[in-house]
């Protein structure tokens, strides 16, 4: 008996989400902005897979008056860490879309759930972590405090709005489009034990 | 009496009297537009329309100047020192004001001109000349600070200048205090035939503005005031006006007011050019500076050349005529199309408008009324075009609105009319309190001016703000020109003596103003990038502090090991990267001002303990909430101790380094 293979439209699908969740290093991820009276005109700073950019090193200027950590790429491994786990899913993603292994998908496709739980998990623990770990000898001392992860919130003179850049919706769109192959295929799955029966 | 001096006393008779009739007459006379206020009002938050740069006269500096607010916006040091920065104390700065004669740290700044592309102002760089020793600076419009200085050889009273061609290739120089040339000791009296005048060209590099003496032209020993040069048509040519043809050197008030007819230098630089080409020029080696800027290294640097081309208008026929011009001009101006030039000649009430096109023809008909050692006169009747008649009293300067008319400066009647260049009717005359000298209309003296205001800058203040004394800050005045009458809008007081202004839209200059330095790309030599490179290091009796300062601290802020005959070179970079955080450092006991260090800029501060103690040094502007803790201490101790060489700071604890 021939091995059971994932439907052509199928394998394009997955081929086609897995080459988007790739693109997803040409934006980036998240975005924070920051306002105050003496910053009409905004901070910014964005967060890539593999990078921070914008005005981060004023932004940690700022933040020593309250003892926050100095915010580098260099402080966390998720920089290192999540290129590689994109690539992978890329790679797995065409390796599946190749051979059409209809196992190897339903792998491919939780790996792709796990992926993206872990970002959103870590990225919050990563935010709760900087607002609880200030240094004591600030010369302001503040409370524990968890910048925000969607949404705007006020901290001292600074109103700081976080939103998902465009990066984070490519990577949701990568996902609609492997959810989309999971549906073909398993009607596809549907529609042959129809034929068999 | 002989005839001179009766002609003096009747002028200043009739100086006297309408001085009288014109403070009389100022209530009635004050006629301000009914929206006034509408039109000079700049809500907050909001900007100018136009950027006016005002030379400052005796004070050596450069006004930049907000309109129609009338609000200064910065004062840029250029042949001045300034206790607010440092500038012309830091070693960085002091090598842009070194000449033939030293460090010469003052001077009298009178003409700015804008770099011009096609005869229109394009906002790159502003020169400005100083008179008393002879030099044309560079401003740098992007950070408006001054970029380069160069030193004018074989002059004296460089007056007639800083003036632009129509495609920025050159900057005018001329000597307005004709001396021996090349200097000699000679007795004054034998002035005549001795002295003599320089009317020079600097060459301006089109890519970084690097300025170069290109060549001078001798001239007879007349006093050359003013410059312009010509556009579109006459876009080849300069215009020098000169008075004291009578070549006097003594009470030149009755002396040098003798002649009906003075003479306005008609240069042809291009001919120059050939001329140079052609090797029609002598090498001459008075010594000049020739100082500039290093924006990535943050650090002025200075040379003396030796060299410079000078052109004999024999050598060289066609370079150079005179046109005779009523009585002691003042100032040269050239119609926005390039087709008139007016001799404002202040002592005449009459003006005459020169036609470019009649020069050229009775230049090549040969139509001369002699010569001036050498230099060939042309004959007035040949180039008048017409003649402005009983325009006013002392007729100074003339700017253009870009809509055919003309508008003059009269010191002494006060008062500035407005004329039609193409005919010389008068249309218009408006009061200005008092004694109007420059005027300015943003691009007026260009081929496209912008001709919404006329500012007038006073030369009289008296009772025209709440009195300060005995000493009053010169008045400028906003008019609106944008209808048939001028409608007065604004007074202002102003820095310095402005000699003239230059404006400007804001659009094309505000969005490319630099708001920092790279910290990446500072090539000073002893710039420290982060906390990490901080050290002390000691080279015999100098000691190099290698300092940082970020909100808010300077690293180091211990410094123990320097000694009573130590010279400390404090080299304090701003690590910030935001935009107006600078810090400022000043040490206890010094004898030079504070540095103000702009975001990621090293300068240095020099400092001569004399005596043991421990010295405190602090930032001088208030940074943050945390600038009152943005101190330090620095030990001195006696010049025969064995002092620690430590320093702390930013949490660590170093020792120095001894070459």
């Amino acid at each position: 008996m021939t091995k059971v293979k994932m439907p052509l439209l199928g394998r394009v699908l997955v081929a086609l989400s897995a080459l988007v969740a790739i693109s997803a290093f040409f934006f980036p991820l998240w975005h924070y902005y920051l306002e105050a009276p003496q910053y009409p005109e905004g901070l910014n700073m964005w967060i890539w897979l593999h990078k921070l950019t914008g005005q981060v090193y004023i932004i940690n200027d700022l933040n020593h008056y309250v003892g926050f950590m100095a915010i580098t790429e260099e402080m966390y491994w998720e920089f290192k860490v999540l290129p590689a786990l994109t690539v992978i899913l890329t790679l797995w993603g065409l390796w599946v879309a190749f051979t059409g292994s209809l196992r190897a998908f339903w792998w491919w496709f939780g790996y792709y759930i796990l992926y993206a739980l872990f970002g959103l998990v870590d990225f919050y623990y990563r935010l709760w972590q900087f607002g609880h770990t200030v240094d004591p000898h600030a010369p302001i001392r503040i409370e524990g405090y968890v910048p925000p992860m969607f949404g705007e919130k006020q901290f001292m003179n600074f109103l700081i709005r976080s939103e998902p850049g465009p990066g984070f919706y490519v990577l949701v769109g990568g996902f609609l489009v492997a959810l989309l192959a999971l549906i073909v295929t398993w009607q596809a799955g549907k529609a042959r034990q129809k034929a068999a029966a | 009496m002989n005839k001179g001096r009766v002609r003096l006393a009747v002028l200043l008779a009739l100086v006297a009297a309408l001085s009288f009739v014109a403070v009389g007459a100022r209530k009635v006379a004050t006629k301000l537009a009914k929206d006034a206020a509408q039109k000079v009002y700049v809500p907050p938050g909001e900007y100018d329309e136009f950027y006016a740069f005002l030379s400052g006269g005796f004070n050596g500096q450069l006004s930049v100047v907000g309109l129609p607010s009338g609000r200064t916006l910065k004062n840029i040091a250029v042949f001045s020192v300034n206790p607010r920065n440092g500038y012309g104390f830091s070693p960085e700065t002091k090598p842009l004001l070194m000449t033939s004669h030293g460090f010469v740290a003052w001077d009298d700044t009178h003409h700015p001109e804008l770099s011009m592309t096609n005869g229109v102002p394009d906002g790159r760089w502003i020169f400005i000349n100083a008179n008393n020793t002879p030099r044309i600076a560079r401003v740098d419009l992007k950070y408006m600070e001054t970029a380069e200085i160069i030193e004018i050889p074989n002059s004296a009273g460089n007056h007639a200048s800083s003036f632009v061609t129509y495609n920025t290739e050159y900057v005018t120089a001329g000597t307005r205090f004709s001396v021996p040339i090349p200097q000699r000791d000679i007795p004054i009296d034998q002035y005549k035939g001795n002295f003599k005048g320089t009317l020079s060209f600097i060459r301006v590099d089109p890519e970084t503005g690097r300025m170069s003496l290109a060549f001078q032209i001798l001239v007879p020993g007349y006093d050359y005031d003013l410059a312009h040069c010509g556009k579109g048509p006459s876009k080849d040519w300069c215009f020098f006006t000169s008075y004291n043809t009578e070549e006097a050197h003594t009470l030149l008030e009755i002396n040098a007011s003798q002649h009906d007819k003075d003479f306005i230098a008609a240069v042809n630089w291009k001919r120059a050019e050939e001329c140079v080409k052609e090797g029609k020029y002598e090498v001459w080696n008075t010594p000049y500076a020739h100082n500039w800027y290093d924006e990535k290294k943050h650090m002025a640097f200075s040379e003396i050349v030796k060299e410079e081309k000078v052109i004999k208008p024999e050598q060289c026929p066609g370079v150079i005529y005179f046109l005779p011009t009523p009585k002691s001009p003042h100032g040269v101006d050239v119609s926005p199309d390039g087709r008139f030039i007016v001799g404002n000649g202040k002592l005449s009430a009459t003006m005459a408008v020169f036609s470019f096109e009649k020069m050229l023809k009775a230049i090549e008909e040969k139509k001369f009324a002699g010569d001036a050692y050498g230099i060939p006169v042309l004959d007035y009747d040949s180039v008048v075009h017409h003649h402005v008649k009983n325009v006013c009293l002392g007729p100074l300067h003339t700017e253009s609105d870009g809509k055919g008319y003309a508008y003059t400066t009269c010191f002494i009647s006060s008062e500035i009319v407005k004329w039609k260049w193409e005919t010389g009717e008068i249309v218009d005359r408006i009061p200005v309190y008092y004694s109007v000298g420059h005027l300015m209309i943003p691009g007026g003296d260009s081929a496209k001016p912008w001709g919404k205001y006329v500012l007038a800058m006073n030369k009289i203040t008296k009772d025209r703000y709440l009195p300060t004394g005995p000493e009053l800050n010169q008045s400028a005045q906003l008019i609106d020109i944008t209808g048939d009458k001028m409608q007065l809008l604004l007074d202002f007081p102003t820095l310095g003596e402005p000699h003239y202004a230059q404006g400007i839209p804001a659009s094309l200059i505000k969005d490319k103003q630099a708001k920092i330095y790279n910290l990446k790309e500072n090539e000073h030599p002893y710039a420290t990038k982060s906390e990490k490179e901080v050290k002390v290091v000691r080279k015999g009796n100098e000691v190099h502090v290698y300092m940082t300062a970020i909100r808010s601290h300077f690293v180091p802020d211990n410094i123990e090991g320097v000694k009573v005959g130590d010279t400390v070179y404090f080299h304090v970079t701003n690590l910030e990267q935001d935009w107006d955080i600078p810090h400022g450092f000043a040490v206890y006991g010094d004898d030079d001002p504070n540095i103000l260090i702009m975001p990621g800029q090293t300068l240095t501060l020099v400092w001569k303990p004399e005596k043991p103690g421990v010295y405190p040094f602090y930032c001088t502007d208030f940074c943050s909430a945390l600038h009152q803790e943005m101190q330090g201490y620095v030990r001195v101790s006696p010049a025969d101790a064995n002092p620690p060489m430590i320093w702390r700071g930013g949490g660590k604890e170093g020792k120095w380094i001894v070459e």
